[in-house]
């Protein structure tokens, strides 16, 4: 094996609190494949990657790279990376140029090197221009010539096609396949992180599915399709279905559900009220590529809207499918003010954290925003305990559950809650 | 003087370096740039629009420190060196000398004007063209 990672874990710890990311995830990279690494986003695929290429340490765990152990950035490993992180300052030949140097290759091998470099990857004649001077796909071009230059065994990609327009990754994809292919890049092995299933599909040899939070590895599906590969092919969807469905198993699902009772999605209510109104005229169920599709959203996206309609009990995620339930199709159909008066029921009732807070705010008055946070951040980390507290404040105020004061910084109990405090 | 001014500096280039972008870092480390090179490559020109105001900051402190210096008075004896600083102080103290008090005025000002536009406002514009992140 090229790589391997045994029994890897890690947490990063906010405020003196550590927050698991990863828990004993193995895996190994064999020469001459392609692996896509996919999971949720902050699903900790990253930062795997980032333990895999030596560049951050696990808790615990090893990462070997040809039978040695990884106790820093790896030699015969490369990165390139979803913001290309080009040296604005340097031109295109300097910034390829800059892991040879840091090598010591002497000056005018190092040259050589990069402009063959460049070549190999369609740049040639741009080896003076500034960054700034490059479209998005040629930037990444330049972090793809930056890291074969150095000659790696592995080849790492970080979401490295994920900044560009769906055209353009769909050209450099294709390009850096054909090398691939054609032999003639120095890696010997090439591992994805990918948020784009199609991306994934179209072109690793296998993928491997993180799941759960902390992460482990829990679905290994194999690619066995040929190149050049139709995303079209009924063959191509069904490994597209069966990755969705591993990213969207049942229990899966739940047990995130009830872990993360306090960890709301990000969804905003309109969102919501759309992909409510979406499945509904798909008669109240629908395959998430289609709807993802249908809604022109990526997959991430798609997540945190069906997680909260969920979790408010307006929908359920099955084996790829969505379904409204009962209530949620009400919902869809309802009027405005109708769906505002059963959001804020459903609130109430399907999430613990609004029932508490609006007790509080019934008794109290007034709420310090910051109490909240407080007892947000007994379960979250720090930027976490913000996202949901404005997830709180946006939720609660359309269901008009909650007043929040910007300048105070405080929850009231909005206006015509006072008299009649059942809704 | 350089002991004043090296903290304008000083605190500016900390503040430079601790602004570079997390990816360049990870990019610098990644690839194994370390020592010089990584001073040269990466921290020294992230840090180059830092570094810029703090000499304008400590050129500016520099030079009102030395115009004031020009003149001092200490236990009776005054120690004074030509310059514009002694000649603006010694113009101001004498009476109905305005227009020598007004050409010493208006020469410091022609010196900030164009030390703003040849030297400072170049070094402003390189900042923000080149090493601009």
């Amino acid at each position: 094996m090229l790589l391997e990672a045994r029994d890897i874990t890690k947490a990063f710890s906010t405020g003196g609190k550590p927050f698991p990311v990863l828990e004993g995830v193995n895996l190994a990279v064999g020469e001459g494949e392609i692996v896509a690494l996919l999971g949720r986003s902050g699903g900790g695929k990253s930062t795997l990657l980032r333990i895999l290429a030596g560049l951050i340490p696990p808790d615990r765990g090893e990462v070997r790279f040809q039978g040695k152990r990884v106790e820093g950035p790896a030699e015969g490993m490369a990165m390139v990376f979803q913001s290309f992180a080009l040296f604005p300052w340097l031109s295109v030949l300097e910034n390829v140029a800059l892991g040879l140097e840091a090598r010591g290759v002497p000056k005018e091998a190092r040259l050589r090197r990069a402009r063959e470099a460049i070549a190999l990857v369609g740049l040639q004649g741009f080896e003076e221009a500034l960054p700034k001077e490059l479209s998005g796909g040629m930037k990444q071009r330049v972090g793809l010539a930056r890291a074969l230059v150095v000659e790696p065994l592995v080849l790492l990609l970080d979401e490295a096609f994920s900044a560009l327009d769906p055209l353009t990754a769909e050209g450099l994809r294709g390009d850096l396949l054909d090398l691939w292919q054609a032999g003639r890049l120095p890696a010997r092995a090439i591992l994805l992180v990918t948020h784009n299933l199609e991306e994934a599909v179209a072109l690793a040899d296998r993928a491997l599915v993180l799941q759960g939070s902390p992460a482990r590895i829990g679905r290994e599906i194999a690619i066995p399709l040929a190149h050049p590969r139709d995303p079209h092919h009924p063959r191509f969807r069904a490994v597209v279905e069966e990755i969705y469905q591993a990213l969207t198993l049942r229990e899966e699902v739940e047990r995130r559900l009830e872990e993360e009772m306090v960890r709301l999605p990000s969804a905003s209510v309109e969102a919501l009220a759309s992909l409510a109104e979406a499945l509904a005229r798909h008669g109240g169920r629908a395959d998430l590529p289609v709807l993802a599709t249908e809604e022109g959203l990526e997959v991430d996206d798609l997540f945190p809207l069906l997680e909260a309609l969920e979790l408010l009990g307006f929908a359920r995620v099955e084996r790829g499918d969505a379904e409204l339930t009962p209530a949620g199709t009400a919902w869809a159909s309802a009027t405005p003010e109708e769906r505002k008066i059963m959001f804020g029921e459903h609130l109430l009732r399907q999430v613990p954290l609004f029932a508490r807070l609006h007790q509080a705010v019934l008794e109290r008055h007034r709420v310090p925003e910051e109490r909240v946070l407080a007892r947000l951040r007994q379960h979250l980390p720090e930027p976490e305990a913000k996202r949901v507290l404005a997830v709180v404040r946006e939720w609660g105020r359309y269901a008009g559950l909650l007043g929040y004061d910007d300048r105070a910084r405080v929850f009231f109990v909005p206006e015509q809650m006072e008299e009649a405090p059942e809704l | 003087m350089a002991l004043g001014t090296q903290w304008y500096i000083l605190f500016n280039v900390m503040a430079g370096s601790m602004a570079v972008p997390g990816d360049l870092k990870e990019a610098a480390r990644g690839f194994g740039l370390r020592g010089w090179a990584l001073w040269r490559r990466l921290l020294l020109p992230a840090s180059f629009p830092y570094l810029v105001t703090g000499l304008i900051t400590a050129s500016g402190g520099t030079w009102n420190a030395s115009i004031v210096a020009e003149v001092v008075t200490w236990h009776g004896k005054t120690l004074e060196a030509t310059g514009l600083g002694s000649y603006i102080a010694r113009w101001t103290l004498a009476e109905g000398q305005g227009p020598h008090l007004l050409l010493g005025i208006a020469v410091m000002s022609l010196y900030v004007v164009a030390l703003n536009r040849f030297l400072w406002r170049r070094l402003y514009r390189l900042a923000e063209e080149r090493y601009r992140l």
